[in-house]
């Protein structure tokens, strides 16, 4: 008998998708959230008894989810690091659903409500899935089910903007699809095996021997691609906003903060045990991910600062805050990886407080997104004043919060020299300071007092966020100061699970 | 309609697509007065936006290329199609033709690699139908939002005129073919463990039949034996079943113990273990599946 903790990634991953597909049969919203949350706490609770047994001992290891083990049948791992990273992805989609709940029921139609709950449910039962795999072909299964239910999670607020944000988004999100299906189909084709331990042998001994050049050199380039175009790496962002910003406030949340995410572990997954960090380097992968995460801190924040609507300030932040991951992926080397890792998780903290606050904060302004309207906002919804100028902080990079941690991470690991430690530094310096240029002048527009006299705007009632999005609220905010306070420990276990992949 | 009709309809679903109707946002700064020198030509934004597009696609005809030389160039440098010595032809196939049959107790093989080897994945595959279908559920299902007097006045004609216009001819060749999809249908799913079919397949036929006697015989008549309800309960309770069967089979492989089903003689009916029950699951499940599309993008409801 193996021990029992072996068994919570394939039972998260199942009963993730069994909830969903039994709350196909739940009457109403309401009833859908709460077996959503009864389950997720309990994926949460597994998990938590997983990383217990695991941390200390520092064990990685794999699970046949079938009668046979690789090379034959589905397989899946799991270590410190992967079980980290699910405990996050829970903890924040619990958060996001509890913190945008008003808003679901407002936005979604009353009978159609339950279906928005089996989407989330199954978009997390897919990156547990992208998380905890160990065979490539899972990963793509997984892949689809999370690339279906994120655009649904965008449609779902029926609006015309909505629609058009999600046709953009799928066919974006399918091209990304597609070339990691082609890539894996020819990996198949040349090493013949689907598991990654074995992809990853086969691999060492065909790019020693110098056969399949042009093969390899392809199957990397429609991975890394596939993947970044799906995480909205900076040429391949232009999907994003607009997704991001139409939909309602808990998609926005959960798109930016987990979705994007999913694709980037699938990559260090693709990096580190397909391909292995040597090899991958060699084809200069990594310089180009280094460039383009550079590219994306700053041209980011530049389209950042030109927007006046603040979901879409907040949703291209997010795609400079996605180039401090490729990055840390692009330098290398475990302590700038463990950098990237880092900053996955604080991201993940990070992006949904501010999509949470940025919501509630439109909400006393009448529903309006302009920068204009927002004008002392803070002051009608104090909690949600504070969390969004914790996240913009930690944005920046104050000290004491997540957003520090990694930008010290990230230069830490870049002083290894030479023309990437240059590279890495300016973008770091720029992009910190692009992001003080529009993080703050919002903080300091909601936490200016109106004047009534002149001011157009009705006279709005004060609000304050509801006991489920406050709590919401206040817990992502102590996670952004957690991460940022205790870095070392967290950082340390994740490296340590980093160089068990 | 005439060609330049044609491209302009296409033009105007692209510009749709492209968010060009909507993407106006509320003034952001009032535009720049041009200096009179450089106002030869004024530069509206319209034109900035043609030339852009230009480039754009531009870009894109040369990406494609590129990418179509590059795949072109993949494929034909690898192994050649059917050759024994390719690495595909390694020890995994070689298990799975030497031992499947003992294994999975499946005369088919590819249904052995399917729902044993990896029937997690094809879990995976048949949760992304149940979820397209949800989805599906969710943008067309008929509420007032979605939906005008007008749009249902237009469906009762319909059924109206489907009721009263009995073609005799269509209704008599349905009413013969249908036992017949019916029959192939339970078999390729009864018998997917044997030979070339399985859940997938067999489900397709049966909702194919299905279809077939909703358009002959309007969705009223279907609704008789197949509404709603019936629709969500098959749903989950297949996939249902699948997932504990998965289930247990994972826990009692991981284990080494022996699995709960048993493998029964290959090549009987009663055979292939766990193969046997998902090919049925599967098989009502798809067949729910791809009714309910034909119901909701024809009707909005089943």
């Amino acid at each position: 008998m193996v021990p029992l903790y072996y068994h919570v990634p394939f039972l998260s991953i199942v009963l993730l998708m069994m909830t969903g597909i039994l709350t196909s049969l739940l009457p109403s919203g309401k009833a859908a959230m709460a077996f959503h949350f009864v389950t997720v706490s309990a994926v949460f609770a597994g998990n938590v008894y997983l990383l217990w047994n695991i941390a200390p001992a520092n064990l990685r290891f794999t699970y046949a989810a079938g009668i046979l083990p690789h090379p034959w049948g589905n397989e899946l791992a799991a270590g410190p690091l992967e079980a980290a990273l699910a405990l996050t992805f829970l903890a924040v989609m619990m958060l996001c659903v509890l913190g945008g709940s008003k808003g679901i029921f407002e936005d979604v139609g009353a009978d159609k409500q339950n279906l928005y709950f089996i989407m989330c449910d199954l978009l997390l039962a897919s990156l547990l899935a992208m998380v905890y795999t160990n065979d490539a072909f899972t990963a793509y299964v997984f892949i689809e089910i999370n690339t279906i239910s994120a655009c649904a999670l965008v449609m779902a607020k029926d609006a015309g903007e909505t629609l058009v944000a999600t046709i953009r988004y799928l066919m974006m999100s399918l091209l990304g699809s597609g070339m990691f299906l082609m890539g894996l189909t020819f990996t198949y084709h040349i090493t013949g095996h689907l598991l990654l331990i074995n992809i990853h042998e086969q691999l060492g001994q065909i790019i020693a021997s110098g056969a399949y050049r042009l093969p390899v050199t392809v199957i990397l380039g429609l991975m890394t691609m596939g993947l970044c175009l799906k995480s909205a790496l900076f040429p391949f962002h232009t999907w994003l906003p607009d997704a991001h910003a139409s939909a309602t406030t808990a998609s926005s949340a959960i798109l930016s903060g987990l979705v994007l995410k999913g694709y980037i572990v699938l990559l260090i997954k693709v990096i580190f045990c397909m391909f292995g960090e040597e090899s991958y380097r060699a084809l200069h992968a990594g310089d180009i991910l280094l460039v383009l995460g550079g590219a994306a801190m700053i041209a980011g924040s530049v389209m950042a600062i030109k927007e006046n609507h603040i979901k879409r300030m907040i949703a291209y932040s997010s795609v400079a805050q996605i180039g401090y991951i490729y990055l840390g992926l692009g330098l290398g080397g475990t302590a700038a990886v463990t950098a990237a890792v880092y900053q996955i998780m604080v991201h993940a903290f990070a992006k949904p407080l501010l999509f949470l606050c940025a919501g509630e904060l439109a909400e006393v302004s009448g529903h309006r997104k302009q920068m204009y309207y927002l004008r002392g906002a803070a002051h009608r919804a104090r909690l949600a004043g504070i969390g969004f100028t914790l996240g913009a902080l930690s944005m920046i990079g104050l000290p004491l919060l997540g957003g520090f941690a990694v930008k010290f991470f990230l230069a830490d690991a870049a002083l290894a020299g030479g023309w990437r430690m240059w590279a890495a530094l300016g973008a770091l310096a720029v992009s910190s300071v692009l992001n003080a240029l529009y993080y703050l002048p919002a903080v300091v527009q909601i936490w200016t007092v109106m004047d009534h006299g002149e001011d157009d705007l009705p006279k709005l009632p004060r609000a304050y966020p509801g006991d489920a999005a406050g709590f919401a609220i206040l817990a992502l905010m102590v996670c952004c100061v957690l991460l940022g306070v205790c870095c070392a420990p967290v950082a340390s276990l994740l490296s340590a699970g980093l160089k068990l992949l | 309609m005439k060609k330049g009709e044609i491209r302009s309809a296409f033009h105007a679903f692209a510009a749709w697509v492209d968010g060009e109707e909507w993407c106006e946002r509320p003034s952001e700064a009032a535009p720049a007065p041009q200096p009179e020198a450089k106002a030869k030509r004024p530069v509206n934004r319209l034109d900035r936006y043609r030339v852009y597009r230009r480039f754009t696609q531009l870009v894109g005809a040369l990406f494609c290329l590129t990418l179509f030389v590059l795949l072109l160039g993949t494929v034909v440098s690898l192994p050649p199609f059917g050759d024994p010595a390719n690495p595909a032809n390694n020890e995994v196939s070689r298990r799975y033709i030497e031992q499947g049959l003992e294994e999975t107790g499946a005369a088919n093989l590819v249904a052995g690699m399917i729902l044993s080897y990896r029937a997690f994945d094809t879990f995976g595959e048949s949760s992304v139908l149940f979820l397209a279908a949800t989805c599906v559920t969710m943008l067309l299902r008929r509420d007032e939002h979605n939906t005008t007097s007008g749009d249902l006045e237009e469906m009762a004609q319909e059924d109206l005129t489907s009721r009263r216009d009995r073609d005799i001819i269509l209704r008599t060749a349905v009413l013969l073919l249908l036992p017949m999809s019916a029959v192939v249908g339970v078999y390729v799913m009864l018998f997917g463990h044997i030979s070339p079919g399985g859940g997938f397949s067999g489900g397709s036929i049966l909702g194919g039949g299905m279809i077939l006697y909703a358009q002959t015989f309007g969705s009223g008549n279907v609704r008789r034996f197949f509404n709603e309800h019936m629709y969500h309960m098959i749903k989950v309770v297949c996939l249902m079943g699948y997932g504990l069967l998965l289930a247990d089979f994972v826990y009692t492989g991981v284990n080494g113990l022996p699995g709960h089903v048993p493998l029964g003689t290959p090549g009987h009916i009663l055979s292939g273990g766990i193969i046997l029950p998902i090919d049925l699951l599967v098989g009502f499940e798809v067949t729910c599946t791809i009714y309910a599309f034909y119901a909701l993008f024809s009707k909005g409801e089943l």
